[in-house]
């Protein structure tokens, strides 16, 4: 479980984030949504520990990650797994490599272990015999199940996903939302996922935040989303066409 | 006010490079291909440079040394001198400055806007000791053999130069070469040649490391590494002058 607790941030006085708090469930999908700019992205990314809070605390189950130093944070760093936008697979790398990087450095795994769990891990997300093959060889959608492969290699406690659909086309966005959703179930992993796709939305949001402003405006479920009476979410949730004729 | 905050930003830089590294043997295989890359991959370039700089010292110096006073053996003298003090330490150090630098800056500051050290950072990995040290400790260990190897090239050069031209012969050549020698003016050069390398791979890592954008921005950075690190080098060209041989 992660709790965010009165969580404030700003930059050169511009508040981007505002009193913000959360509970994020354990082996549940939890969605972070809201427009561009809204502040999602700085909450997620608040939440890792690539941004400091200025206010209020992140909590990993009671551990107050956001008053720790870096050495402190390593133990509960190595209980994240993250899947970036834009997959941030290490290039210089092939497949096998980058997904074996975190064992190597954080583990004492001798190096047929590493391998195997690598090759584990891709067969998991379904991408076996890529081993060597360097990212600029892969797909968007390959790109991403690497990154996939990689998050889960140190069995994570806590898998945080930035746009996991972006840039990928509608069946494959499916089959990597589906992934996530296995593997949350199966891992019992804390998943965060931050997105703007209704189909994600509506496919896996068992706990929703809605960030407006840099607010926390409305939480719930894919099933109460559509009948919120939140006249922001509304508009956020009913831009498409799709959504429009859904709600009709 | 903008400068103080850069020279804070890089003095934490420089600082967080000596925190204990994850895994030893990771770092040292990262250093052996580091090397590899900095020194085996300009070795080509640094040797043609100085081949033809030692031809042009010594055909230049005799050109102009028409004083029937002056030995031509001076000729000698002043390829070596040049090549050892100034040429091979120098000149050879702003050429790796465009060479190694701008491929530093480029490499982290690609590496920064595609969130790979953001992703390194996530899994709880020191960054800048993992990307930025190998680096420095394979410049500042091999560069002073680029410089050693610069030199030899260089005054071969000049004596080739001197044989295939015909004006001076081998044994003059080889007389200034041998004339008053300071062996201490290696020692001056390969201590230039740490401070130059510390400098390139500190700024162009710099330059790099806090690169903000896209890819217009990764180029951007890639110029400032260069540029500034060629002027820093010019600087401390004079400074170590004045400090060690004045």
């Amino acid at each position: 479980m992660i709790e965010v607790k009165n969580v404030s941030k700003g930059f050169y006085g511009r508040t981007v984030l505002d009193n913000v708090s959360h509970v994020f469930e354990k082996g549940k999908v939890n969605l972070v949504i809201g427009e561009s700019g809204s502040g999602k992205t700085v909450l997620v990314k608040c939440m890792v520990g690539l941004f400091d809070v200025d206010k209020g605390s992140i909590e990993y189950d009671s551990r107050n990650f956001s008053e720790m130093d870096f050495k402190e944070r390593r133990p509960i760093r190595r209980e994240i797994g993250m899947l970036f936008q834009g997959s941030a697979l290490f290039d210089s790398m092939n497949v096998e490599q980058n997904v074996m990087f975190p064992l190597m450095m954080l583990s004492n795994m001798p190096l047929s272990e590493r391998i195997e769990k690598a090759n584990l891990c891709l067969q998991r997300v379904n991408l076996p015999n890529s081993n060597k093959l360097f990212p600029s060889e892969l797909s968007g959608g390959m790109k991403k199940r690497v990154a996939i492969a990689r998050a889960i290699a140190m069995n994570p406690k806590y898998l945080y996903c930035d746009e996991p659909n972006s840039g990928l086309d509608p069946r494959t966005s499916i089959v990597i939302d589906e992934l996530i959703m296995e593997l949350t179930e199966e891992y019992q992993t804390t998943t965060v996922i931050n997105t703007h796709d209704m189909n994600s939305v509506m496919t896996m949001g068992e706990n929703i935040l809605f960030i407006h402003k840099g607010k926390k405006w409305w939480s719930g479920r894919a099933d109460e989303i559509l009948h919120s009476g939140n006249s922001e979410l509304d508009e956020f949730v009913f831009a498409s066409k799709i959504m429009q004729g859904l709600r009709k | 006010m903008q400068l103080l905050t850069h020279l804070g930003r890089y003095w934490l830089l420089i600082a967080s490079l000596l925190s204990k590294p994850e895994k030893l043997s990771v770092y040292r295989r990262r250093v052996l291909e580091e090397m590899e890359s900095i020194g085996v991959g300009s070795l080509g370039i640094v040797s043609l440079i100085s081949v033809f700089m030692g031809a042009v010292i010594t055909i230049q110096t005799v050109y102009n040394l028409v004083n029937p006073l002056v030995p031509i053996y001076v000729t000698g003298i002043v390829a070596r001198d040049t090549m050892i003090i100034e040429f091979s330490p120098t000149i050879i150090m702003l050429v790796l400055a465009g060479k190694v630098g701008s491929s530093i800056a480029s490499e982290i500051g690609t590496m920064r806007v595609t969130e790979q050290i953001d992703a390194l950072e996530i899994m709880g990995i020191n960054s800048t000791g993992y990307l930025i040290l190998p680096k420095m400790i394979a410049a500042i260990f091999i560069t002073p053999f680029l410089v050693l190897i610069s030199m030899f090239v260089g005054i071969m050069g000049g004596w080739l130069a001197g044989e295939l031209s015909g004006v001076i012969p081998s044994n003059e050549f080889i007389k200034g070469l041998q004339y008053q020698f300071i062996p201490f003016n290696i020692t001056f050069a390969i201590i230039k040649t740490v401070v130059f390398a510390f400098i390139i791979v500190s700024i162009s890592s710099y330059q790099g490391f806090y690169t903000q954008g896209g890819a217009l921005e990764v180029g951007q950075s890639s110029t400032r590494a260069v540029v500034y690190s060629s002027v820093l080098i010019l600087i401390f060209d004079y400074i170590l002058t004045q400090l060690i041989l004045v």
